[in-house]
């Protein structure tokens, strides 16, 4: 009893931590101090000042402006992804649940298991590195190229949340309450959609937090490499790799803001997770997933 | 048990034959010829054409592969890098080892620190080392070990002198200096995977320790250090599989921290050829990566069944 | 006369609940003279698990051993150090369980986990200690134990894991088995077998039992004496057939009318109205008195202790 508050604590603090990163993210126009973007070499390389709380970066730029702008990019790849992963991944489970015992579910299963043991990471960097870095035209639309890097994580969450969603539609789909409701003749889409997916939402609200901590990191590290986000977007990722190259002259400022503000922010997301692993799901469905 | 391996090598390599074919299709569906970007824009059509032929470019994509994977299986030969000309397999067998060895280092360090501090934690739970790594390892699972790098390097190598700042000093300039160079990286790497490894021993040897067989051994005399070495046979199988499974991550991440490090391991084969369009090079190197990472997820599920009596005999 | 094997007195087991302390186990009696098998009678909830909990200072925190006394051929067990009663356990008394099936390591087999003991109480090399794991259990009726030994616990079946659980506990010749509800979690056909392996138990090792059941039928047939519980404390006490012709107290009474005969094979089941109290939650004076047929005042306000009326010993105000 005391651990599971003692958790929740921890739970709680996570809770605050992304409020308040949601809160920047969403208010980061009227927080910035500058144009996250706006050039200014006469002014480069200052260290954190009256005027510039976090310094300005090798083009000039504020480093606080752009820190506070990073947490769009970073909340946004997170969140998308893992709605990505959590619309194919649920939809797979609960079809291989559902029909469990069936030729479809053995396929559906089998696919999963072979889509995990790939290395999703290289595959992402590959990918992109292919196709290129440059914005996803769709006839009027441009997607930039953060899309890509949603799409491959969202498709590294599918097998996990699909597993997560088999075993406990597996457990569902045999009970007396889904039995009566087809006995009502209620429909197959029906019960899966009804009754099934209630019981899910503990198991995968854990997991849906946990994987969003994670693809900020994926972000943030395909970003580094240069192929997430592009300049002059203003992300943490790639202000770290700028960084780089600073790393021997002393702007300690380039690389510790936007890597504190990844560390905070991912650390709030693993805390709200742990925490509501103890809370909904103390033993049972969520496992660690490693990435 | 015999039965169970072989169908999960089968089904491996069904996998890896199917990832080899994407990875195939995919670096063919760029537009553009690689004869056209070796020969430069101002190639004529002839010259380009003739390259194509000569590079076997204007066969059908089924004919290609067959020839590409049938080279790569029966003789280890991942063929040229049209950029470079030189063998693709002798270039990645140059940087593969410093790779595996960063991958090595960090395995062990991290098995060294993970499991007995799981052990203890498990032991002592709710104790002060319980809660102190409870945070650390919530630490070492959200900061992103390419910033722990860098961050590192700054610390360790500029303030403090005692790391070189990166690049890969090799094992014939000395054995201490090349481990020096490895430090910081294989920590880097391995930090996640100790936070994750050491929290679950913790919560399986907890686990454990509630169960009725231990109640058992307790109620029959047995010393506490035969109860913990009892506990711990069970409690290891599951960390035991995870362990394997994280070497395989480990591969992929490795790519990120050389490149931090600037060390010139598998991540130098992949992203320059990424970078000059050197696509059988890309082939190979991700082709090599899914092979190890199949491997280990190969090697945690047998380990798992290996070790675990209960399921050893079923097929 | 030498000491009764194994003595409680005014035990009391509890836990803290709500700041306050919930005992399950109160102001308990109990005596097992050598060569006994005692049926411990009661239902759940009654604080019989515990009390075979507590002889063996085997209960786990918060829960822990509030007072009274326990001695052992007159030694008293409570003073003494962790690692003597380490001694004790499995080697002068022993224990079983409830449920065969996860008390067994599944990674170890039979023959590794019983060694294991032997060795550690009689500090034999490994081939004695094979031979004597082999003996008991032949002892314990299972056959081929020198192959079984080599087999892991899913190969046995319930009945059998039971059996070669009873072998563990008595590998080393212990004077006393504490057996709690060793048949609940088996078929019947499969009772039966251990019922004879504890009286085989008893005849071939001069074995002393405490027999812990809710099931009155297996301690007629197996104890010597039987003792009735309720609400953590022992409410009747009395030699098997003395108990069973003429309970006193009125919950035995009531506990064996509600035993079906197959003679009034019609007619609804009995049963005892009302609940026993919530763990911890005890009414002051007896316990049993909200639901007694035969209360009288004096029920709601005093405790009952037990005396000798008769050949029984009764926790009773009314009985005679």
């Amino acid at each position: 009893m005391l651990r599971v508050l003692a958790g929740n604590r921890l739970g709680l603090v996570g809770t605050v931590v992304i409020g308040v990163v949601v809160i920047v993210a969403l208010l980061a126009p009227v927080l910035a101090t500058h144009d996250p973007e706006e050039v200014n070499l006469a002014g480069k390389l200052q260290a954190p000042n009256r005027e510039h709380l976090m310094g300005t970066d090798q083009s000039g730029r504020d480093v606080f402006s752009r820190v506070l702008w990073g947490t769009r990019v970073s909340l946004m790849v997170g969140v998308l992804a893992v709605v990505l992963g959590l619309l194919g991944g649920v939809t797979i489970g609960t079809i291989a649940g559902y029909y469990g015992g069936s030729l479809l579910e053995q396929v559906l299963v089998r696919s999963m298991d072979a889509l995990s043991s790939i290395p999703l990471l290289i595959w992402a960097i590959a990918v992109v590195g292919i196709i290129g870095v440059a914005p996803i035209r769709l006839g009027p639309l441009e997607f930039p190229n953060e899309t890509k890097v949603i799409l491959l994580t969202g498709v590294l969450y599918i097998p996990a949340i699909a597993r997560v969603t088999h075993a406990v539609v597996l457990v569902e789909s045999a009970s007396d309450y889904v039995r009566a409701r087809r006995a009502q003749g209620a429909s197959d889409l029906e019960i899966m959609g009804g009754e099934i997916l209630r019981n899910c939402i503990s198991p995968l609200t854990v997991q849906a937090t946990l994987f969003v901590a994670i693809g900020i990191i994926v972000e943030a590290s395909l970003s580094f490499i240069g192929l997430g986000v592009q300049p002059p977007k203003p992300s943490w990722g790639t202000m770290l790799a700028d960084a780089r190259g600073y790393v021997f002259s002393g702007e300690w400022w380039l690389p510790v803001f936007p890597g504190l503000a990844i560390s905070v922010t991912v650390i709030g997301f693993n805390l709200l997770g742990d925490g509501l692993r103890d809370l909904l799901d103390p033993r049972k469905a969520t496992t660690q997933q490693m990435v | 048990m015999v039965r169970f391996v072989a169908r999960r090598v089968l089904f491996s390599v069904v996998v890896l034959v199917a990832a080899s074919a994407v990875i195939f299709v995919l670096t063919r569906l760029v537009p553009g010829s690689p004869a056209l970007i070796l020969l430069g824009p101002e190639a004529k059509a002839e010259q380009v054409q003739d390259l194509e032929r000569r590079l076997g470019l204007d066969r059908p994509l089924a004919v290609q592969y067959a020839r590409w994977i049938s080279d790569v299986v029966l003789h280890g030969d991942f063929g040229r890098s049209y950029i470079s000309g030189l063998p693709i397999t002798s270039e990645i067998l140059r940087t593969l080892p410093i790779t595996v060895e960063i991958v090595l280092l960090a395995f062990v360090f991290c098995l060294v620190v993970a499991v007995p501090l799981g052990i203890v934690s498990a032991l002592y739970e709710d104790g002060l080392i319980d809660h102190v790594a409870r945070i650390v390892a919530i630490a070492g699972v959200s900061v992103p070990g390419f910033w722990l790098g860098l961050m590192l390097i700054v610390c360790g190598a500029v303030h403090l002198g005692w790391f070189p700042p990166g690049g890969y000093t090799p094992l014939s300039m000395g054995l201490g200096a090349h481990l020096q160079s490895l430090v910081l990286p294989a920590f880097s790497l391995g930090i996640y995977y100790t936070a994750i490894i050491s929290r679950m021993t913790r919560s399986s040897l907890v686990e454990v320790l509630r169960q009725d067989y231990i109640r058992t051994a307790r109620a029959l005399g047995l010393s506490r250090t035969r109860i913990v070495a009892y506990a711990l046979k069970n409690a290891l199988i599951p960390v035991v599989s995870v362990a394997a499974m994280s070497v395989g991550y480990m591969f992929g991440w490795a790519i990120i921290i050389e490149q931090v490090f600037n060390i010139a391991g598998l991540s130098r084969s992949l992203l320059s050829a990424l970078f000059q369009r050197d696509y059988y090079m890309v082939q190979a190197v991700v082709l090599v990566i899914t092979i190890v990472f199949v491997g280990a997820n190969l090697a945690a599920e047998i380990l798992y069944r290996a070790l675990n009596p209960r399921v050893r005999g079923t097929a | 006369m030498s000491p009764p094997l194994l003595e409680l007195r005014g035990l009391r087991v509890g836990f803290p609940a709500g700041g306050a302390i919930a005992e399950v186990v109160r102001d308990l009696d109990l005596t097992v003279q050598a060569g006994e098998v005692v049926g411990v009678v009661g239902e759940s909830g009654s604080g019989k698990s515990m009390t075979a909990l507590a002889v063996l200072r085997l209960i786990s925190p918060p829960g822990r051993i509030l007072g009274g006394a326990i001695r052992f051929s007159g030694e008293d067990l409570l003073g003494l150090p962790e690692a003597r009663m380490r001694r004790i356990r499995g080697a002068a008394i022993s224990i079983v369980f409830q449920d065969p099936m996860t008390s067994l390591n599944p990674a170890f087999t039979v023959g590794r986990q019983l060694t294991d003991v032997i060795v550690t109480h009689q500090g034999v090399d490994r081939r004695t200690a094979r031979e004597r794991a082999t003996e008991a259990l032949r002892l314990v009726g299972i056959p081929s134990p020198d192959a079984r030994l080599r087999d892991y616990p899913h190969q046995f079946s319930g009945g059998m894991r039971q059996r070669a659980l009873i072998a563990m506990a008595i590998a080393c010749r212990p004077r006393l088995l504490i057996a709690d509800e060793p048949t609940t979690a088996l078929d019947v056909t499969v009772q039966a077998q251990v019922i004879h392996v504890l009286r085989r138990l008893r005849d071939e090792l001069g074995l002393s039992i405490v027999f812990i059941t809710h099931n009155l039928d297996l301690v007629a047939e197996l104890c010597d004496r039987a003792v009735v519980m309720y609400a953590g404390t022992v409410v009747e006490e009395a030699e098997v057939a003395t108990l069973f012709n003429r309970p006193r107290h009125p919950y035995t009474r009531a506990l064996i009318r509600c035993v079906p005969r197959l003679a009034d094979a019609s007619g609804p089941l009995t049963t005892i109205e009302g609940a026993p109290p919530a763990l911890g939650d005890h009414p002051a004076g007896c316990a049993f008195a909200p639901r007694c047929g035969d209360v009288v005042a004096q029920c709601h306000g005093e405790r009952p202790y037990l005396r000798d009326v008769e050949d029984h010993r009764v926790a009773c105000w009314v009985a005679k």
